[in-house]
């Protein structure tokens, strides 16, 4: 239901950015997006405790540039955000930590 | 306090090692890095004695202080003025006027380049300048634009003049972001990771050296499946250079408080092109994501995503072509145009870009496989960068052709070898990547090695170093060119050739060589004594000429000849020779009257015979030059004897003769030679010189043969007794086969062989040489050939010409 709404009301002619703020406020429904993502594209889709939420992706090179890409991709779709290309790089998108406090800043 | 001296000690004790080792191994000699390190060194010592936040402002001062010692005032300040420059068009605010700004910056430095022809002070400072900023600046110039904390001017001369830079033109591109970033805080960190770096930089540079002189085989060698097999694989793993001179530039910056991030991992241990990319160097490719691959893929949003990756990628694999073309341009002066450079990227672009495209394409990703799998994938891996890497580095598509080739041409029993050893390659690694999933081993080696063991691991080689230099005959110790670096065997013939002018236009050198032309020293074909000559002859020597060459006076007289004036007949009682040889009879890098033909002609006038010894060496020549020359000049001057002089690896410098010969595309004059040349089927617009080397080694022993019956004939037409002097080159790393086959020659023609093999011996090398670089023999060189030459010449007359013999007084 809650989705429906989301997507009825973000096709709207309102700003978008204004209404997607109303839910990408949500920290925690961004890192469990932002991990839910991670475990998928890196881990195999196995969640075996090998991924923090202050685990080092693009530091440590877990993160390449097409799954940074997707995961870009894949944040502006789920909240209705724009990421700049500047943008995508450790002070970012680093870890969870990092990812969740970055959206939640572009949303504010 | 404690914590504090502790950690100066700790600092001063590396610089201390490193200096040691760098200064017995010579590292990185071809720059000059071994001989300023200790001013390094100390320089990064008193960095460090400093308080912090004055370090930043001591930076640039020490970069500067380096360069004025290496180059001087005025090239100094110039450089100096360029990176202010520089600098000063990071501040404009707006950002289209910014890069317009700094493209003619760089317009102009090309302009000035082209100007001064690359060349003098001027033209040096351009170089130099460009090399500081090439690849920088560009990064600068992009991220300052989102930088929320715009760094101060300061920091912006910091990033773009650093230290390690001046001696390293191939200079990691330091993400400005990280540098600007550089803390207090982390200062120990940072010192603690150039400790490391500056030892794995040194053993990356070892070993780089031990594949270069003792494994890597030449192009000319490559006879049997393992000769090939070795080539392939060696050639990357010569990569080794680069990585180490990252990690030493890295430690430097890291002792002076920069801690940066990780600039390679683990690169032969990669399992795919998309693992390839994530390791191999890193730096590169963070500075491609930031400045081309980004911006452009966030610019293609609305394209479909699989076609704006495949697109992006590919324009990033061009862009990096075209950059490592732009750094060629700044260390070397001209743009490579290459078609194996060009096919290289694009086949590496080509395989980045489908990978790209499968990943993306995919809904899951699973960086993990089966550690059998994992061991084969990086076999595989090392295998085709190796491949790639053979293509990148070959001097041309025409070359790199014709090596593969000759796997197709391996005999059954050789294909059966090659074919095993390949498979037994694979399933090695993929069992030893099993083994060290199920028992860890390799825990020893791939865990974090204990502190102390950096310090240890110099300390070792120190020790080693020092026993080495200390012993009487350093060449008898097993790998002794590992302390006494050299070029290799195939640079060293490249080098020996004679024909120099080719290799400044030629792209596809060793970095060695490289490092060689990138000196300011004068090079032997830059001799201003040489003018071009016809046939045989590439070259002669004007007549009646003064020059300085390789700082050194250089005199010729009336006849061409770098020599003392004569007549052109002997006075009544002198005993006249006409020498033959190359560039160590002409006394390359020694001053008149010091070649070892005039200290030899003084000890025979000395002892009582009236000598006269015609130096007609010309730096180059070999028996093909000397047949042409005995033929058709040594007999206007009368001589009593003919002396001709080999030097090692005869056969292989004939053969580059003819080869040379070819390429000018010169009349070889002689039936015989115009024979070989047509039998051979050589053609130097059809195929590379690998191609054609390997069609006239058939005829080698037959042109020896030739070559000294020509002699013969020449030498018999005026009566002649004449002399073959066999002096060997010095530390040359080839053993000599063809002493043996050109003595035995030499005595079935009638003449006499003196072998001066031992001439060198008890010597170091470089006691004997003119440079590093320079393997010509130095003034004590010539004394000691002349010495050793001199009684047997003397016997030779007492024995041929006994009326040349004073009489004893009674």
């Amino acid at each position: 239901m809650r989705e429906t709404i989301l997507f009825l009301y973000s096709h709207t002619p309102i700003a978008n950015k204004q209404n997607a703020n109303l839910f990408a406020m949500n920290k925690d429904e961004i890192r469990s997006t932002v991990r839910a993502f991670l475990i998928d594209n890196i881990f195999g889709g196995k969640d075996d405790g090998k991924l923090q939420d202050d685990t080092a992706l693009i530091s440590s090179r877990i993160m390449d540039s097409i799954i940074a890409l997707k995961l870009v991709s894949h944040l502006e779709d789920k909240f209705h955000v724009e990421l700049e290309a500047h943008e995508v790089d450790q002070d970012n998108l680093d870890t969870i930590n990092k990812m969740v406090e970055f959206i939640s800043s572009k949303g504010k | 306090m404690t914590g504090r001296i502790k950690e100066l000690s700790g600092i001063a004790l590396i610089l201390l090692l490193a200096a040691g080792v760098i200064h017995l191994f010579r590292i990185e000699y071809l720059s000059g890095f071994d001989q300023y390190f200790p001013f390094i060194a100390g320089v990064v010592f008193l960095h460090n004695l400093f308080p912090y936040r004055l370090r930043d402002c001591l930076f640039p001062f020490w970069t500067f202080a380096l360069l004025l010692l290496s180059a001087g005032v005025t090239i100094a300040s110039g450089v100096l003025g360029i990176i202010f420059l520089a600098v000063a068009i990071t501040f404009i605010p707006q950002k289209g006027f910014r890069n317009f700004s700094a493209f003619l910056l760089f317009t102009g430095m090309i302009a000035l380049r082209i100007l001064f022809h690359n060349e003098g002070i001027a033209g040096t400072i351009i170089t130099v300048g460009g090399i500081f900023i090439m690849l920088r600046f560009i990064f600068l110039l992009y991220e300052i634009s989102f930088m929320k904390v715009k760094p101060s001017f300061l920091l912006r001369v910091n990033y773009l003049f650093m230290l390690p830079n001046i001696f390293f033109p191939l200079f990691p591109v330091v993400d400005p972001l990280v540098f600007f970033k550089h803390r207090e805080e982390d200062a120990a960190e940072a010192n603690t990771q150039g400790k490391s770096w500056l030892a794995r930089g040194i053993l990356h540079l070892l070993f780089y050296r031990f594949i270069y002189l003792y494994i890597a085989p030449s192009i000319y060698e490559l006879h049997s499946w393992f000769d090939l097999l070795t080539f392939i694989l060696c050639g990357y793993s010569l990569i080794l250079r680069l990585s180490g001179i990252f990690y030493l530039s890295g430690g430097i910056l890291g002792l002076m408080g920069y801690k940066l991030p990780p600039v390679f991992e683990n690169y032969f241990l990669v399992r795919n092109f998309r693992d390839l990319w994530r390791r191999i160097n890193l730096y590169w490719r963070h500075f491609m994501w930031r400045v081309f691959y980004y911006p452009m893929i966030f610019k293609l949003k609305r394209w479909p995503q699989k076609r704006a990756v495949l697109f992006t990628v590919l324009v990033m694999f061009g862009v990096t072509w075209l950059l490592h073309g732009w750094q060629w341009y700044w260390v070397k002066g001209f743009f490579p145009i290459v078609p194996n450079d060009i096919l290289y990227w694009s086949l590496f672009g080509i395989i980045l870009a489908y990978v790209s495209v499968r990943a993306f394409s995919k809904d899951k990703n699973n960086l993990a496989a089966s550690p059998f799998m994992n061991g084969i994938g990086i076999v595989s891996m090392f295998f085709a960068m190796s491949l790639l890497w053979s293509l990148w580095t070959a001097s041309s598509l025409t070359e790199w052709l014709y090596i593969m080739s000759k796997f197709s041409k391996l005999d059954l029993r050789d294909s059966i070898f090659l074919i095993s050893s390949v498979i037994g390659i694979f399933l090695f690694g993929g069992i030893l990547s099993v083994l060290q999933d199920k028992i860890n081993l390799f825990g020893f080696f791939v865990r974090e090695p204990r502190k102390e063991m950096k310090f240890i691991f110099l300390a070792l080689l120190i020790g080693t170093g020092i026993i080495y230099k200390t012993g009487n005959h350093l060449s008898d110790y097993p790998f002794s060119k590992i302390v006494d670096p050299q070029l290799n065997s195939f640079d060293r013939m490249i080098v020996e050739r004679g024909y120099y002018e080719q290799l400044l236009t030629t792209p596809k050198i060793s970095q060695e060589i490289n490092s060689l032309f990138t000196k300011p020293e004068q090079k032997d074909f830059q001799n201003p004594a040489y003018e071009k000559a016809t046939g045989l002859l590439p070259k002669k020597i004007k007549p009646s000429f003064s020059t300085v060459f390789k700082g050194k006076l250089f005199t010729t007289n009336c006849f061409g000849m770098r020599d003392r004036a004569y007549p052109l007949q002997p006075d009544p009682g002198v005993y006249r020779i006409c020498l033959l040889g190359g560039s160590y009879e002409m006394g390359s890098g020694v001053a008149d009257g010091e070649p070892y033909e005039q200290l030899m002609e003084d000890s025979l006038n000395r002892s009582g015979i009236k000598t006269e010894i015609l130096n007609m060496g010309v730096g180059g020549y070999s028996l093909l030059q000397m047949v042409k020359m005995a033929d058709s000049n040594c007999a206007q001057y009368s001589p009593n004897a003919i002396a001709f002089v080999s030097h090692s690896s005869e056969k292989q410098r004939m053969i580059e003769s003819i080869l040379d010969l070819v390429a000018r595309n010169s009349d070889p004059e002689y039936p015989y030679l115009k024979k070989v040349i047509r039998e051979s089927g050589i053609a130097s617009k059809k195929m590379c010189r690998a191609e054609m080397y390997d069609r006239l080694l058939p005829y080698s022993d037959s042109l020896l043969h030739w070559a000294f019956h020509q002699m013969a004939e020449s030498c018999r037409q005026f009566h002649n007794q004449s002399v073959w002097i066999y002096l060997p080159a010095i530390g040359d790393l080839r053993a000599d086969d063809d002493l043996a086959t050109c003595k035995a020659i030499a005595q079935s023609e009638g003449f006499q062989v003196i072998d001066l093999s031992n001439v060198y011996n008890g010597f170091d090398n470089n006691k004997i040489t003119v440079s590093d670089e320079d393997t010509h023999p130095n003034e004590l060189g010539h004394q000691l050939i002349a010495h050793e030459l001199f009684p047997e010449i003397r016997k030779k007359i007492e024995r041929d010409n006994a009326e040349f013999i004073p009489a004893k007084k009674e």
